[in-house]
């Protein structure tokens, strides 16, 4: 949540199921969204060019803590 | 060959002395500040809440050009009516550029991997970083373009803005300048300026809207060959005896707004800042340098001076609109 | 703005280049008549990233003193010296006349910004690290190396609008020319691989591990390049009383942003779309007499997209175009600068090479670049650069007769 400085907003805000891309969602953009594959990268050692391949895996809280514990490294 | 001046519509700054024109007005009245050196920006002038959701990745740079933009679109809102957004260009010139931002990156690299540095950091890193905001907060559609040198950034930025002009290449042309100072920047400033001459390092942007001189405006702004003026603006030390190399035979009176901004790659815009403040004021302001106090003068025309380049060397000229005929014509 | 008086006209008296490519502009064409593309073996610096590049192996000029820290300027000058000759000027002659103005104008990335690890790393550990760097830095000022190399006295400037950096430098200078601010201006751009950058461009997200393979169906993002491309620009009024006669000129030029995102092109390319019209309407000619396009191409997915599309609904269906990015990676600030001498060549040639790295057809894609060694009839080329934070620049090399 620090990394992408999203002002007003807490992490508990933010639901599981809740679009983390686009307008309708929480609002990120793809730059927030390569901002996350590296904070990934760093904190779990997942591969960066396996999540460029796999963009739907972000699309909410609930694709995306699945697929970090089961390719987590770190 | 000489290009026509062009209309300065509206100016924007965030600078060490304040943010609104007036409370920079306020501070460069005092004849003899106590400055402390360097001169930065406070915090509280970035805390901008108009653009602080857009701004919610960005650094002290780009917040403060953007700032500065903004201003200078909102002062020159009106001539700005009815212009189509394609027809408006952006020069953005700096020459440390948003170094901050890029030994953050560094600090990625060292950290963690050149695989794992942050990509936001790398894309607020570059040069361009500031115009790209600038563009997409004000819808800029016209050619936008990001330039870096150490020592006349803005005057070639203007003298670029005086040809699409008159080239009809654009309508209106913001011009500005953004110079920060982190930690890294002001320690090899500590070690490698000259001590003697005791200068104050600055940061802060300024930013100018301008456009072809039919268009009403505060003053008229040209690059052109030195000439007399009612006041020369010169780079001088915070403290320290007034340059041997000033032109005694200079008729008008010679200031300078370096204790007030501090020193960068990008000084002239800010000394121009100064000199457009003391034409509206109709007085003498900054630290003036020679026997002139500050009473009321006529100063319908400024220019800046750097007696350490060539005198022969263009400079940035400001006339006052509807002024009479004088020495500099 | 027509382009049919003197003082409109901005003639191009000499080209230069340096490239993984090719060291110079005969050497270039050899790969491009091969489609040979010269990726790097080994990296020219450490980094954990494993990514292709193209590199640069040769002789490099030496500058004086601080000068020499800078490979970016040691490309840009071996360009400049080569663009020189081929103007019929050289240093002694733009020295000796008097009363002549020679502008600066040049694009990089690199050579702007303090990214020297070592010296950083110095900082980090120690807090009084050697300011060598720093002063190798402070010199390093392209634009103004270069025209105090020359001991020039017009306008100077160096561009750092990223990828388009090279192009804008080719305007501007253009606009100087007109403007009659100098009467002969070097323009174009210089860019060395560096390992910051790399790591930059990795972190975007934008980086292929394999050669890159732009407007491929397969395309997965950009190889990193390096070189150096000059275009010396001279006034009608100046070449004449050289006796000179120029072939090629910059018929015309625009710039123009998307205003749309900090690093992602607009979708639909509508600041491009700005660009070229502008540069179009600067020539005076309409799009069905652009004979071949040099893309901007990076081989990115969004760059492709977004660019193909613009071609197609401008310039149509049948134009013959191709990106040269897999011959020379992106040199960034140099890519310009390139493949504005690259536009000179393929009218100059009567031909164009094979889009290097094409393969397959994207069928999202409404075009293909060409093949094969294309020949080309007609007098205009159309040069198009998209940079990230999304300015785009097009420029019109045109060919008298």
């Amino acid at each position: 949540m620090e990394n992408l400085s999203l002002e007003d907003l807490r992490p508990q805000d933010i639901g599981d199921d809740a679009e983390l891309f686009g307008d309708n969602g929480v609002g990120l953009d793809s730059l927030d969204g390569v901002e996350v594959v590296v904070i990934l990268h760093r904190t779990f050692g997942l591969d960066v060019k396996a999540m460029q391949k796999g963009r739907d895996v972000f699309r909410s809280i609930n694709t995306l803590a699945p697929y970090v514990l089961a390719h987590a490294t770190k | 060959m000489t290009l026509p001046p062009v209309s300065v519509l509206g100016v924007g700054a965030v600078t060490a002395v304040g943010r609104t024109l007036p409370l920079i007005t306020a501070a460069i009245s005092d004849a003899s500040p106590a400055t402390a050196a360097p001169r930065t920006v406070s915090d509280d002038v970035l805390a901008d809440p108009a653009t602080s959701k857009r701004l919610r990745r960005a650094d002290r740079f780009t917040r403060m050009a953007v700032i500065a933009a903004s201003d200078a679109w909102s002062t020159a809102k009106a001539s700005l009516e009815g212009v189509p957004l394609e027809r408006i260009g952006l020069i953005v010139a700096s020459g440390f550029g948003p170094h901050g931002r890029g030994f953050k990156f560094l600090d990625g690299i060292l950290d963690h991997g050149d695989s794992a540095a942050l990509p936001t950091d790398f894309s607020h890193s570059v040069h361009g970083a500031p115009a790209a905001y600038i563009t997409e907060i004000l819808g800029l559609r016209g050619p936008s373009l990001s330039t870096t040198d150490f020592l006349s950034g803005f005057e070639q930025a203007v003298l670029l803005a005086q040809a699409w002009l008159d080239q009809q290449q654009c309508d209106r042309v913001l011009v500005g300048v953004v110079e920060e100072l982190g930690e890294v920047l002001l320690h090899c400033a500590g070690r490698m300026l000259n001590h003697d001459q005791r200068i104050s390092p600055g940061e802060g942007a300024v930013f100018w809207m301008l456009g072809r001189s039919d268009t009403p405006g505060i003053a008229t702004l040209a690059v052109a060959p030195p000439a007399a003026v009612d006041l020369r603006i010169v780079d001088q030390p915070v403290i320290g005896p007034a340059s041997p190399t000033i032109d005694p035979g200079h008729a008008g009176a010679t200031t300078t707004f370096s204790p007030y901004f501090g020193h960068s790659p990008s000084s002239a815009a800010f000394q121009l800042l100064g000199g457009l403040l003391s034409m509206q004021a109709g007085r003498l302001l900054g630290r003036l340098i020679g026997d002139e106090s500050s009473a009321a003068a006529r100063v319908d025309n400024v220019a800046t001076f750097r007696p350490s380049f060539d005198p022969s060397a263009a400079t940035l000229r400001l006339t006052k609109v509807n002024s009479e005929p004088g020495p500099s014509t | 703005m027509s382009g049919s008086s003197e003082a409109a006209t901005v003639g191009i008296a000499g080209i230069g280049a340096v490239s993984a490519a090719g060291q110079d502009v005969p050497a270039t064409l050899e790969s491009f008549r091969h489609g040979r593309p010269n990726p790097s073996k080994i990296l020219p610096f450490e980094s954990s990233i494993d990514c292709p590049t193209f590199q640069i192996i040769a002789d490099l000029p030496e500058l004086p003193g601080h000068l020499n820290a800078s490979r970016s300027l040691r490309l840009l000058v071996r360009a400049l010296t080569e663009a020189l000759d081929d103007a019929g000027l050289n240093e002694d002659g733009l020295n000796e006349a008097p009363g002549v103005r020679i502008g600066v104008c040049l694009g990089t990335t690199v050579a702007s910004q303090l990214n020297n690890v070592p010296f950083y790393e110095a900082y980090r550990k120690t807090g009084h690290p050697p300011l060598d760097a720093v002063h190798e830095y402070l010199s390093a000022n392209l634009a103004s190396a270069v025209g105090d190399l020359l001991s020039a006295t017009g306008p100077r400037m160096t561009v750092v609008n990223a990828c388009s950096s090279g192009t804008d430098a080719i305007g501007i200078a253009a606009t100087w020319i007109r403007a009659g601010l100098c009467d002969i201006a070097i323009a174009g751009g210089a860019d060395e691989l560096n390992r910051v950058a790399m790591a930059g461009f990795w972190s975007l997200g934008v980086m292929s591990n394999q050669l890159c393979r732009p407007f491929d169906r397969d395309r997965a993002g950009l190889n990193l390049g390096e070189g150096a491309g000059v275009v010396i620009l001279e006034s009608a009024a100046h070449a004449r009383r050289r006796n000179k006669a120029h072939r090629f000129e910059v018929a015309g030029f625009g710039s123009a942003c998307d205003a749309h995102h900090l690093t992602a092109p607009h979708p639909e390319g509508r600041g491009l779309q700005t660009a070229i019209r502008a540069a179009l309407a600067q020539a005076n000619i309409t799009s069905d007499q652009v004979a071949f396009i040099n893309a901007h191409g990076t081989a990115t997915l969004d760059n492709d997209r977004a660019e193909s599309g613009v071609i197609h609904r401008l310039l149509g269906e049948t134009v013959p175009f191709l990106s040269t990015k897999g011959y020379t990676g992106h040199t960034l600030g140099a890519a310009g600068g390139l493949e504005a001498v690259f536009s000179v060549l393929g009218l100059r040639e009567r031909w164009i090479p094979a889009s290097c790295g094409f393969a397959n057809r994207d069928p999202d894609l409404p075009l293909a670049p060409v093949r094969d060694v294309t020949p080309i009839n007609g007098d205009y080329a159309l040069s198009t650069s998209l940079a990230f934070g999304g300015n785009n620049a097009a420029v019109l090399i045109r060919r008298r007769a």
